[in-house]
């Protein structure tokens, strides 16, 4: 069972990248570019997910997959054609068919609106067959049932349970032998099923004269002993023989005989029958009665093998992401180990810690290797999250009456699995910032002389240890004005501070409550856009930034770790704990020096910095550290409400690599921590999350000063 | 016995391969018609199962196309679908299509039906 | 953070039905009083190890551990049952829990035994609020001996009142 539980997992995986290419395959329907190949695409995955899903008996999707499946087959074979086709239906279908996908995978079930389904039907069951359609998703829920050749097949009237004696009459098309039939592969199926006896008809074979090797001339009457239900043997049958390639004849009813079909085949069919193949060969087959004993006492031995050797499909395989992660978790613990080591090597006698220290450089550089191997197969495409945005833009287009051509650049860039799941959230919301605020609407465009559609640009590269994504418009870029004037209406910028370079007036688009939508649309919402945006992504260790030209565009540019496994870290040390703070986050560490420092009247401390004020506050305050020290260095943090923070520590340990432990699935959540890791001692240290340390000091009050406000520069 | 397995459903193949390889069938895999030609001429199977809707070439081309190689004549081809249809199984037989099986498959009568083929 | 305790590997239902069946009980003592677990809800017994105390959390939440890479809360029973922080011995162990949706561990001052049960010997827990009560889910006596079994989802519960500072 463990196996079928990997491939539903598999089976799930699929789904994902068929959901994916059924959504760009529908985009582009949607967008009237769709070529035939298109059409295909998107019917294959829902075929496919329908395969699947009947494998693992899931019937509800089956059941949906199957009906959407059935519109998709109206445009495939053109039933329907792809202009008429209800695009919103299909779209709608698209996202309810994920939807039952995700109930299936977490084992609960979605049943899809009614009135879809009655849409859908209407345009499966479209044109020739006004009704049939529904009656055949029926069947197909239940496959035991669906084997045609039941319905045609005479039925008793009653089903007998049963052993009853039939008579089966056998006439294959002449040209059976093409498709490498061998007649005992019936005879032994039905053998299967009872006793048999079979009788071969070689009244038309002709004389040697006229006879054409490869035709089949021969029928059989079998009789055959058993408790299956006809129907049960005309499923069998079905697999091998057409419906009028046999007949079914109860005794007591006529026995009328059945002619086989005899076409004329093509005669140059290069299909050859093995002389010495008892069934396919007219002459033995001319014995007769043939018992089926015999058969099977000729049958050689079964799957005797044909070598150990096996053979691959292809140069991938797939993993199950847990092993993955079980891989990442023990190169996390190499890691300690190493660290382990490295600090055991100071103790050591001089003259043994040379080599030791060698052999020490040798393991760090190897695990570096082996962390970067495992972390480039936990790496995925940024297409994953890239391939939802046609359709995003689809719907913003129509939402807010604009028109916009979307670029996609670097698709193919991989960064770590983590990152991705990460990136799709600030990625749409960029993305509707651009359409709703960059973009201008087609006429406004039109009278500033820019082609009516937009065009917006998303792109992805790797800059050193990190991916940049780059959303740009040709909008009207960021309206500093009004922004400015906003932030003094609300007294963010005092009414005697100087105007705002314009560098710090675009990045004001990212402070909270500032939105330059002069009407709220439900797209970009009330001022919750780009702040959010900045704070989420700050949270993963990223930066967002922006660069505006008025009346040309904006373009947004996100840098992002390559991955949240592990993390560049600077180790402090608040009485007997160690903290690890993100380095990303870290503008530089110093000596405090008392002179730096002021209390002002409230109790609070605060600490100049090369003319910037930075709110000082304690580490062991902020966590509740009992502890004494004098706490004689400083981390200088930028936060995201806070554009400089100094933390007060007792020591700074260095710098050092640290894997990622998540703190919530071991404990809770806990405020001003962000994650766990352990150190080279075994134990754990907690990493802090630095954007939540400002709200720890009850006490602090931050004042607002202009820089502050600006936010990132 | 050597089987040349054919299908662009990854979880499907896989749930077919495991099947075979279980009753230890030597499988060879394919993910489309085109390959299962390639994979066809390099391995020469036994017995052939091959899904239909497939990307590049489908079942029945595949299936028409063996078919036309020397050595393709008499090697079994099961049409492994969730098609049921009357005119395309005959469109299947047509092109040499010796079995035909619905899916989604009941492994055992799979097997059964592998060993009655090479019978 | 819901635990279904009682549908857990360690659940200790008092059903009648399931009289029969015998079950395997940890037992460990705290301040001279004894208390069970299910043996199937214990993944380890291993020696006290510093933890990192993590801020803000309730009093009776020692910290975390490094548990083979894995990282556990640790939770100090005696301070949960109102008697105070767990002075720490050679003997302390920590009692490796499988708590449902993750492990945790809790330190007590010494394992005793694993022991046999019926869940017929088992009693309900009396019902009076006392301070640490509500972590016990049924009573065993064993001889002269009263073996008190623990809810773990209580054990690992931090309440509002006992919150540190």
């Amino acid at each position: 069972m463990d196996a079928l539980a990997e491939i539903r997992g598999i089976y799930f995986d699929e789904c994902d990248e068929f959901l994916g290419q059924l959504e760009s395959t529908l985009a582009a329907i949607a967008d009237g570019r769709a070529k035939t190949d298109d059409i295909h695409a998107a019917f294959r995955a829902v075929h496919s997910i329908k395969g699947g899903a009947g494998a693992f008996g899931l019937s509800q999707l089956v059941e949906f997959a199957h009906l959407f499946e059935a519109c998709l087959d109206a445009l495939r074979s053109g039933r329907i054609a792809v202009e008429d086709a209800p695009i919103d239906i299909l779209l709608q279908a698209g996202d309810i068919l994920s939807e039952v996908v995700a109930a299936a995978r977490d084992g609960g079930s979605r049943p899809p609106p009614p009135a879809l389904v009655e849409a859908l039907e209407a345009m499966a069951g479209g044109k020739p067959q006004p009704k049939g359609s529904a009656t055949e998703i029926d069947l197909l829920n239940d496959p035991v049932d669906e084997a045609p050749a039941a319905e045609e097949t005479p039925a008793p009237a009653a089903p007998v349970a049963a052993k009853h004696s039939v008579e089966l009459r056998i006439a294959p098309d002449r040209d059976v032998f093409r498709r490498a039939f061998n007649p005992r592969m019936v005879f032994d199926t039905l053998a299967s099923l009872g006793s048999i006896e079979v009788t071969c008809d070689t009244s038309k074979v002709p004389t040697i004269d006229t006879l054409e090797p490869f035709d089949c001339c021969l029928s059989w009457s079998v009789r055959l002993e058993t408790d299956a239900s006809d129907q049960v043997l005309a499923e069998t049958l079905d697999s091998f023989l057409a419906d009028h390639e046999f007949r079914i004849v109860r005794d007591g009813e006529d026995d009328v005989p059945v002619i086989g079909e005899i076409e004329a085949a093509a005669p140059e069919t290069a299909a050859a029958v093995q002389p010495d193949d008892a069934g396919a060969n007219p002459a033995a087959a001319a014995e007769k009665p043939v018992a089926a004993a015999a058969a099977q006492a000729t049958a050689p031995p079964l799957a005797n093998g044909s070598g150990p050797v096996r053979r691959h499909g292809g140069g991938t395989i797939r993993v199950d992401l847990d092993r993955i992660d079980r891989l990442m978790n023990l190169v996390g613990e190499i890691v300690i180990t190493q660290s382990m080591l490295t600090e055991r090597a100071n103790v050591l006698p001089k003259r043994d810690a040379a080599a030791f220290v060698d052999a020490l450089f040798s393991l760090a550089r190897q695990t570096r290797e082996l962390q970067d191997n495992v972390m480039a197969v936990r790496a995925q495409p940024v297409k994953v999250v890239f391939q939802r945005l046609p359709r995003l833009v689809r719907e913003l287009e129509r939402s807010l009456g604009k028109k916009a051509h979307l670029v996609l650049a670097g698709e193919d860039t991989e960064v770590d699995k983590t990152i991705v799941e990460e990136l799709a959230d600030p990625l749409i919301h960029m993305l509707r910032n651009s359409m709703d605020h960059g973009l201008e609407t087609p006429q406004e465009r039109l009278e500033a002389g820019k082609p009516a559609d937009g065009t917006i640009r998303v792109s992805a590269e790797h800059r050193g240890s990190r991916i940049l994504i780059c959303v740009s418009d040709d909008g009207r870029g960021i309206n500093r004005e009004r922004l400015i004037a906003k932030a003094r209406s609300r007294g963010l910028i005092p009414a005697d501070a100087p105007d705002p370079t314009p560098e710090e007036a675009d990045n004001l688009i990212f402070h909270p409550g500032l939105s330059t939508a002069q009407t709220v649309t439900d797209v970009s919402g009330r001022g919750v856009g780009m702040d959010v945006v900045r704070r989420n992504v700050e949270a993963l260790g990223g930066r967002i930034t922006v660069e505006s030209t008025p009346g040309k565009g904006c373009k947004f540019t996100l840098g992002l770790p390559l991955t949240l496994a592990v993390l560049d870290g600077m180790i402090v040390r608040a009485g007997t704990e160690r903290f690890v703070f993100p380095l990303s986050s870290i503008v530089e560490t110093m000596q405090l020096d008392s002179k730096m420092v002021e209390q002002l009247p409230g109790g609070r401390h605060i600490m100049q910095l090369r003319g910037e004020i930075a709110p000082l506050l304690k580490l062991r305050d902020l966590l509740g550290i009992r502890a004494i020290g004098n706490e004689p260095n400083v981390v200088i943090v930028e936060t995201e409400t806070v554009r400089r923070l100094a933390i007060a520590v007792d020591e700074i340990v260095g710098q050092q690599q640290v894997v990622v432990k998540n703190l919530e699935s071991s404990f809770r959540r806990v405020e001003g921590v962000s994650a766990a890791t352990i150190l080279g001692d075994g134990l754990v240290a907690l990493i802090l999350d630095v954007d939540a340390l400002p709200g720890l000091s009850q006490t602090q009050r931050r004042a607002p000063t202009t820089s502050e406000l600006t936010g990132a520069a | 016995m050597r089987i040349l397995a054919i299908d662009d459903t990854r979880t499907l193949r896989e749930l077919l391969c495991r099947t075979l390889r279980a009753a230890s069938y030597d499988v060879v895999e394919a993910e489309n018609g085109e390959e299962g030609l390639n994979r066809f001429h390099e391995h020469k199977p036994d017995v052939v199962i091959t899904d239909l809707n497939m990307p590049v070439l489908d079942g029945i081309e595949f299936t028409r196309a063996v078919r036309q190689r020397p050595d393709g004549g008499e090697v079994p081809i099961i049409i492994l679908t969730t098609e049921s249809g009357a005119d395309i199984k005959a469109e299947g037989r047509k092109a040499g299509a010796t079995a035909w099986m619905v899916k989604p498959f009941d492994p055992q009568r799979l097997l059964d039906m592998l060993t009655r083929l090479r019978t | 953070m819901s635990l279904a305790m009682t549908s857990g590997p360690e659940g200790l239902d008092v059903d009648p039905t399931r009289a029969g069946k015998p079950q395997q009980i940890v037992t460990f003592k705290v301040e001279g009083r004894t208390f069970g677990v299910d043996v199937g809800a214990v993944r380890e017994i291993k020696g006290w190890q510093p933890t990192t105390p993590l801020p803000n959390a309730a009093a009776h939440v020692l910290g975390v551990i490094n548990l083979r890479g894995a990282i556990i809360a640790v939770y100090d029973l005696r301070q949960r049952l109102g008697l105070g922080p767990s002075p720490v011995s050679r003997s302390s162990v920590v009692i490796v829990l499988d708590l449902g949706e993750r492990y945790g561990g809790i330190l007590v001052d010494a394992v005793s035994d694993i022991v046999d049960i019926l869940p017929s010997d088992l009693r309900p827990a009396p019902d009076v609020a006392g301070d640490g009560d509500d972590v016990l889910t049924a009573l065993l006596v064993k001889g002269d001996d009263v073996v008190a079994l623990l809810d773990l989802a209580a054990i690992v519960r931090e309440t509002t009142h006992d919150m540190a500072a």
